[in-house]
């Protein structure tokens, strides 16, 4: 009668180790393949810095649109994209808007008339210093950062607005 | 939670009485570790599935992003060359476990009546792997995996009669190409697979119906079942697949997975190599050559299946016991040593010698005085970022790799590539990309080579001026028309020995303004240049006295 109990349970305890080896493979496997496949979300891409023309240019107090070619890189390949900055004077101090929209990411372009950013898509509005005046977009739009290298203006990637702005 | 779910699901599916029929299963006494290989072979088969799987993500099968994508898995995808290892070394492994389980099945005699199906669905099996291993080769797209495929199509061509027809239909065209490539992937990651999951499912559901074969017991002796598939036989599986998984985990992260230069169809050196488990049919093929060539590439490798595929139906001996099956274990024996001994002499059946024969007459045709170009190419050496990953037998330079551990080695195209992208020639480096010009390529290549010869002490001792000099002449192009030993007449003079003609200043002169000296004189006026570079190239002159 004894013996029977110790054998089951010593079988007990061997369907658990077993248990235990083939989890354990599929976790030594299944771990290092998932951080792979997901490991692209987490590249950073490098801070570009762009030229897009002499600051003295730049002395318009309405939105202007300025295009410029960026190169981005897409898995294997380089690609160069062309973008449009919304660049004006504000109090003196520059801004580059981002002309991509906060709501689904459609591309806004400045209406002269109504000194408005209109947003083709779902009828999202700004006004000329990027905030919403009308539409579903939930922020404001982004600003470059922006850096001066000898009398030239040059754009880095698009940043959220400090919420104090609007 | 759990236990009402699975007691849900077992009202309506009766699932545990399934499960139990196929763990429950009792085994004869006499099996255990040897046993074990067939569920590695199985463990590999899911494992190449899942890593496959995720590579195919990033992988592009055209003949212009295949490298791109693999060399982007290798060099900046986090584990990436690791997954790739995993998954090339894992190719091996099949290769190796289907083997040792075919060896097993047949020492144990597990062939013979009533399982000749599931020995029949073995061989499949392991012809599937053996294509698995053919098809995936070619994925890379790099010099390896070209012209692997190219000698491996050519050898379908040989075959008799459909041959050609079948060739064409494999490489999708007249060409070895783009379509070639898909079609290879879609047999790789489509095909096979769905081929190699029905053959599966049939040889598990044959042995689990017919359960194990008794070890070395006549068909009529009583047998004693001693253990259960679960847990006893599944734990010593689950070690054996654990210790291999380490082992192949080892192999990955130490070798990784090679990745060659870009397939180069144009390229002539490259001696096209195939994996080590199909060596012994490369070599098979050289022993038959000319017309008797298709004994070796169709013939015997078909007649090798059919042998293997038949076996259950022409070993008519039912005894399972080894000490009455003495011809079928010598035969097995021979069988195993002639593909063993194949493999071996493939393996060292390189032609290299005849490649240093090359170098050697190269050698002795080379002028002897160390040219503009080679001078020029160490400047850029070390002014150029080489010298942070290369030295030269220990001395110039930081880096570790030593150019004269390979000197003349490197093709003419290895190394253009590698200079106008140092990582995509060797990809397990992630080197910043040098942004070279073409004739600045050429130098270094000439340098490279200089570096193999009796003058690279000289080439290694010039001075600092003199680089400096040579490599002014080489970027304003000078010897486009002034030769110095080449025999051929240039547009221009031949500069061997001019300062013996001419002063210095009438040679600094001459730069500014060739027609005032030699009014028919079509060489361009180099008042442009800065004093410095005028009176180095001047000097220059001076090193073609010798």
């Amino acid at each position: 009668m004894n013996k029977v109990k110790s054998d089951f349970s010593r079988r007990g305890f061997l369907k658990k180790v077993t248990a235990g080896i083939y989890g354990l493979i599929t976790f030594m496997a299944g771990i290092p393949l998932v951080s792979f496949f997901v490991s692209p979300a987490f590249i950073k891409s490098k801070n570009m810095w762009i030229e897009i023309g002499a600051v003295e240019d730049f002395n318009n107090e309405n939105p202007l649109g300025v295009n410029y070619n960026k190169e981005i890189k897409d898995g294997w390949n380089k690609r160069t994209v062309s973008s449009t900055a919304w660049v004006y004077r504000s109090k003196g101090e520059l801004i580059a808007l981002s002309p991509i929209c906060t709501h689904l990411g459609c591309t806004v372009s400045f209406d002269e008339e109504r000194e408005s950013f209109a947003c083709p898509c779902h009828g999202g509005l700004y006004d000329k210093e990027g905030n919403v005046i009308g539409g579903p977009p939930p922020k404001p739009l982004k600003r470059h950062e922006i850096k001066f290298e000898a009398g030239k203006l040059l754009i880095g990637e698009p940043v959220d607005r400090s919420s104090g702005v609007a | 939670m759990f236990n009402s779910v699975i007691n849900w699901l077992d009202e309506r599916l009766h699932l545990r009485e399934g499960f139990k029929e196929l763990l429950d299963e009792p085994l004869p006494e006499g099996v255990g570790w040897t046993h074990v290989f067939g569920s590695i072979s199985l463990f590999l088969f899911v494992l190449q599935a899942a890593t496959g799987i995720f590579l195919s993500m990033f992988y592009a099968p055209t003949p212009e992003a295949a490298h791109l994508s693999v060399s982007y898995v290798q060099n900046e995808l986090f584990l990436g060359s690791f997954i790739r290892g995993l998954h090339h070394w894992g190719s091996s492994f099949f290769v190796v476990f289907t083997v040792i389980h075919l060896l097993r099945t047949f020492i144990y005699s597990a062939y013979k009546y009533p399982r000749e199906l599931t020995w029949v669905f073995g061989v499949i099996l392991f012809n599937l792997v053996l294509a698995f291993g053919l098809t995936g080769y070619l994925l890379p797209w790099d010099q390896k995996a070209y012209w692997a495929t190219v000698v491996t199509l050519n050898i379908a061509g040989t075959a008799p009669f459909l041959g050609d027809i079948i060739q064409k239909i494999l490489q999708g065209g007249d060409v070895i190409g783009s379509v070639t490539l898909t079609h290879f992937y879609s047999l790789h990651v489509i095909v096979l697979p769905l081929i190699t999951i029905g053959a599966v499912a049939i040889h598990v559901f044959l042995q689990k119906r017919q359960g194990i074969t008794p070890p070395f017991k006549s068909p009529d002796e009583e047998v004693k079942f001693d253990s259960r598939f679960w847990p006893d036989q599944l734990f010593k599986d689950g070690v054996a697949i654990l210790l291999i998984f380490l082992i192949l985990s080892g192999f990955a992260m130490l070798f990784g997975a090679p990745l060659e230069k870009l397939a180069d169809p144009t390229d002539t050196s490259y001696v096209p190599k195939p994996e080590w488990y199909f060596l012994s049919m490369y070599q098979l093929q050289k022993l038959f050559p000319g017309n008797l060539e298709l004994i070796g590439t169709i013939i015997i490798p078909t007649i090798g299946v059919l042998a293997l595929l038949l076996l259950p139906f022409y070993d008519r001996n039912r005894s399972r016991k080894l000490k009455d099956r003495k011809l079928a274990l010598t035969l097995m024996a021979i069988g195993l040593m002639t593909v063993g001994g194949l493999t071996v002499m493939g393996a060292a059946d390189d032609s290299s010698g005849k490649l240093t024969a090359v170098v050697e007459t190269a050698e002795e045709e080379e002028p002897s005085r160390l040219q503009p170009a080679e001078l020029s190419g160490r400047y850029l050496y070390q002014n150029e970022s080489c010298m942070n990953c290369h030295n030269i037998g220990g001395n110039h330079g930081e880096g570790a790799n030593d150019l004269l551990q390979t000197s003349g080695e490197k093709s003419i195209i290895w190394l253009k590539e590698h200079f106008s992208n140092p990582s995509l020639a060797q990809p397990e480096r992630n080197v910043e990309q040098a942004s070279l010009k073409l004739d600045q390529i050429i130098d270094l290549k000439s340098f490279y080579f200089r570096l193999s010869t009796p003058q690279r002490d000289k080439l290694l001792t010039v001075t600092e001026d003199i680089l400096y000099s040579a490599n002014l002449f080489s970027s304003y192009k000078c010897g486009a028309c002034h030769k110095i030993d080449d025999p051929e007449p240039g547009f221009g003079p031949n500069l061997a020995g001019v300062t013996l003609k001419h002063d210095r200043d009438y040679i600094y002169d001459h730069f500014l303004d060739p027609q005032k000296y030699e009014p028919n004189s079509i060489m361009p006026k180099f008042d442009w240049l800065p004093k410095k570079e005028l009176n180095a190239l001047t000097d220059f002159m001076y090193y073609f006295e010798e």
